[in-house]
């Protein structure tokens, strides 16, 4: 009997420990990401810190120039920065929100380049007054990363007629930045197989046409068996934003292009049906890649990478991927997407925007020092050793290339340095994330699969927009 | 008197010891399981678009609801009733194949002599491996040049192959995937008709042979009836897991190509974390209407099998 009191005592002792440790983990601290115990060092002259700023991305080829960069940075300031990978996309978006929503936010994070992209309602600090403080760092951005990271009168537009956005959002200011770009980068980028080409007898120089590039294909695919294209056409958005909105607004220039992505011009237009045409010429032909529907991007670019296709889709981040996948620079040529015949702007210059931009929580709990490290990372210094890790195109123009790769080198000049129309209307292009190109990007598939044609997918794109249209 | 007082108060201090110690459980259960709940179906009201806290979602009333059930959000609703098709024709299918394919299998390795633990193993091999990577064999297996396609092409059945892969014809790609989900889901119903045929008694089947009755008699007139108890849960288990089925899909189709492999659980993913312009409120709502067809697919088919047993 005294033994089972024993043990009931026993065990209610351990209950209540238990139960104590459950309540001190639910309870948490509110000081999300302060590792450190020491204070600020007060600026980058100090040698000694055990600061430790945390830096979450999802970008696994990025860390080793991110890693870079903080090894310098803590050989400078003593402060400790400590990157944290997580991927898919998907999972590292539900990781932030999740954050956000528990106001455990890490003191820099990477998110994808918008005005208000990752600012999760206040929660990233805004960046115009530091950027009028130092107007020697603000000019060193490419004019294109700024553009596309700051507030305009669009985007406060568009926040006022979508009903799910927050007060928060519809009370920002024009000029504002919540994040600072880290790199710049482009879509509309066409690769091709140089040793295909040759075969075929194919000049290896830009196509200067839609048209020519369609015959160029239909050639290559007579003298060696292999079809002219393939790119991801199971992901939403490849053909959409990486090539279809740019040829049009080549196509028809700004003021139609602007129409057509604000839904008051129809996809069944002869303006505009190009985008549907262009997918049901080449499926028909037999130039597309059979099973381009089941393919991602990285299984497209392998296909090419295999010599299964001429032509692939993809950025300027494209190349690496290809390099690693084992095709050497020489055996790939690369240009802008051509131009239809009788295009308005067909020589635009290929736009260049921010990719990825850092972020600052805005009450972590080392702010300042994380501010610094921003300012470090996008630093002549810093960009250059990010730039030589990450393989990656910095945001920032650097003066002195000369340790930088052969392939980066080129790949930085080919990136237009000045802003222009294209690349300064982010908030027009970006509109072909609205439902009506989901619903194209479904129809494009029947296309591929011959159970559409160009127009039944135009019709079908005409009325989902107008249905949207209908909502605004 | 003092007795019973006694005893009132041991008895008490006995529930408060229970209370106590069930606890921490109580409370990882109010904090991670009833709050999580209850919080999603508060959000279920609200919008709440990409990249902004929960907090300043906005009450919406039954606007998400609409938006899908009623087609107020004419594109969502198209998505979600035919992603609905998808899940009903996926259940229907799962049912039809998993339990009869099972119970064979199951009554077959009961009766053969030799080698039942090697062909158990074999069978049990989808239950133990790692899912992800099997979708992921099955992706390659199903491509325009996989290994089925090849399979057919050295048998001379050229008409027979998927062009574009098994996975990429608009055709083909849900009954691939209906044959992957129920590949994946013999194995579990299986080891509950093993149980089943253990506890049914030798004798009957004695008697039955005795009496001159075949295989296909004792399997219709003895297994079966004995065994209904078992196909009710396994019923129910291969309905929900059909109707809550995302894995498959996400990784080897992501609902596609033009949504003839999308099912509900796809539809809401997207809406709450791919889709730049989603509403985490009407995924929620999504959700919770799922939920509440479950609840009622199990409870008829509960009710209705129970009847006849």
């Amino acid at each position: 009997m005294k033994k089972n009191v024993w043990t009931k005592r026993n065990m209610i002792a351990f209950a209540t420990a238990v139960l104590l440790l459950a309540l001190t983990a639910c309870g948490g601290g509110n000081e999300p990401g302060n590792t450190g115990t020491g204070a600020s060092p007060g600026g980058s002259a100090a040698p000694k810190s055990d600061v430790t700023l945390t830096l979450w991305h999802w970008k696994v080829g990025f860390d080793p120039g991110l890693k870079a960069v903080a090894d310098a940075y803590k050989k400078k300031t003593g402060i400790t920065v400590e990157t944290q990978v997580t991927t898919p996309d998907d999972a590292y978006t539900q990781k932030v929100t999740a954050a956000a929503t528990a106001n455990n936010m890490p003191d820099i994070y990477l998110y994808w380049s918008g005005p208000t992209n990752g600012a999760f309602d206040g929660r990233a600090m805004e960046w115009s007054a530091e950027l009028d403080k130092d107007p020697a760092w603000k000019n060193s951005f490419y004019p294109s990363a700024l553009s596309g990271t700051v507030i305009k009168q669009s985007q406060l537009d568009s926040y006022a007629k979508d009903k799910k956005a927050s007060d928060w959002l519809k009370s920002r200011q024009i000029g504002q930045y919540y994040g600072i770009p880290i790199d710049v980068g482009s879509f509309y980028t066409i690769y091709g197989n140089a040793k295909l080409l040759q075969e075929a007898g194919v000049p290896l120089e830009a196509p200067p046409t839609v048209e020519q590039w369609l015959k160029d294909m239909d050639t290559v695919k007579a003298k060696t068996g292999v079809p002219g294209f393939v790119f991801s056409a199971k992901t939403f958005s490849v053909y959409e934003n990486w090539m279809a909105n740019f040829q049009d607004y080549m196509k028809n220039g700004p003021e139609e292009f602007t129409k057509f992505m604000n839904r008051e011009s129809k996809m069944s237009d002869p303006a505009h049906l190009q985008v549907a045409k262009f997918i049901e010429d080449i499926s028909r032909s037999g130039n597309l890649l059979k099973g381009a529907v089941t393919l991602d991007i990285d299984p497209s670019d392998q296909a090419f990478a295999q010599g299964k296709a001429t032509y692939t889709l993809g950025g300027t981040f494209t190349l690496s991927s290809l390099t690693a996948l084992g095709m050497k620079p020489e055996d790939i040529v690369s240009f802008r997407v051509p131009a239809y015949e009788g295009s308005k702007v067909p020589d635009a210059k290929l736009p260049s925007f921010p990719l990825v931009q850092a972020i600052v929580t805005d009450n972590g709990p080392h702010k300042q020092e994380a501010i610094d490290f921003v300012k470090y990372l996008t630093s002549e210094e810093g960009m250059t050793l990010y730039a030589a890790g990450a393989l990656d195109v910095p945001s920032v123009q650097l003066k002195n290339r000369d340790s930088l790769s052969p392939i980066l080198q080129s790949m930085i000049g080919s990136i237009g340095s000045e802003a222009n129309w294209y690349a300064d209307n982010a908030d027009t292009y970006n509109k072909v994330f609205g439902a009506e190109w989901n619903k194209f990007h479904e129809m494009k598939q029947k296309i591929i699969l011959g159970s559409a044609t160009a127009e039944e997918a135009a019709r079908e794109f005409d009325k989902a927009a107008e249905a949207e249209k209908a909502k605004e | 008197m003092k007795s019973g007082s006694f005893h009132s108060k041991a008895a008490r201090r006995e529930a408060a010891s229970a209370y106590l110690l069930m606890a921490p459980a109580i409370l990882l259960f109010l904090v991670i399981g009833l709050f999580t709940v209850l919080f999603s179906i508060g959000l279920s009201f609200f919008h709440m678009g990409h990249g902004s806290l929960i907090a300043n979602a906005k009450f919406a009333g039954l606007d998400n609801f609409k938006d899908f059930l009623l087609g107020d959000d004419q594109l969502l609703s198209e998505s979600f009733w035919r992603a609905l098709r998808n899940n009903l024709i996926i259940c229907v299918s799962v049912v039809a194949l998993v339990i009869p394919v099972s119970l064979l299998i199951s009554v077959l390795l009961q009766n053969i002599a030799r080698g039942v633990r090697l062909f158990r193993t074999l069978l049990l091999l989808p239950m133990v491996s790692s899912s992800v990577a099997i979708y992921y064999v099955w992706t390659g297996i199903y491509e325009p040049s996989g290994l089925l396609n090849r399979l057919l092409q050295a048998i001379g059945w050229k008409s027979a192959m998927a062009a574009n892969g098994w996975l990429g014809e608009l055709h083909t790609s849900l009954p691939a995937i209906i044959a992957v989900i129920v590949w994946g889901m013999i194995p579990g119903t299986m080891i509950l008709y093993f149980a089943g045929l253990q506890t049914i008694d030798s004798h009957l089947y004695e008697s039955a042979d005795i009496d001159g009755a075949s295989f296909g008699q004792k399997l219709l007139h003895i297994t079966w009836p004995m065994l209904k108890p078992i196909t009710v849960i396994a019923v129910i288990m291969s309905l929900n897991g059909a109707i809550q089925i995302f894995d498959p899909i996400w990784i080897m189709t992501k609902g596609g190509p033009a949504g003839s492999t999308e099912v509900v659980s796809v539809v809401i993913y997207q809406e709450a974390f791919v889709n730049m312009k989603g509403d985490l409120g009407r995924a929620n709502a999504m959700g919770w209407t799922m939920f509440a067809l479950t609840f009622v697919i199990s409870l008829i088919s509960m009710r209705t099998l129970k009847e006849k047993t």
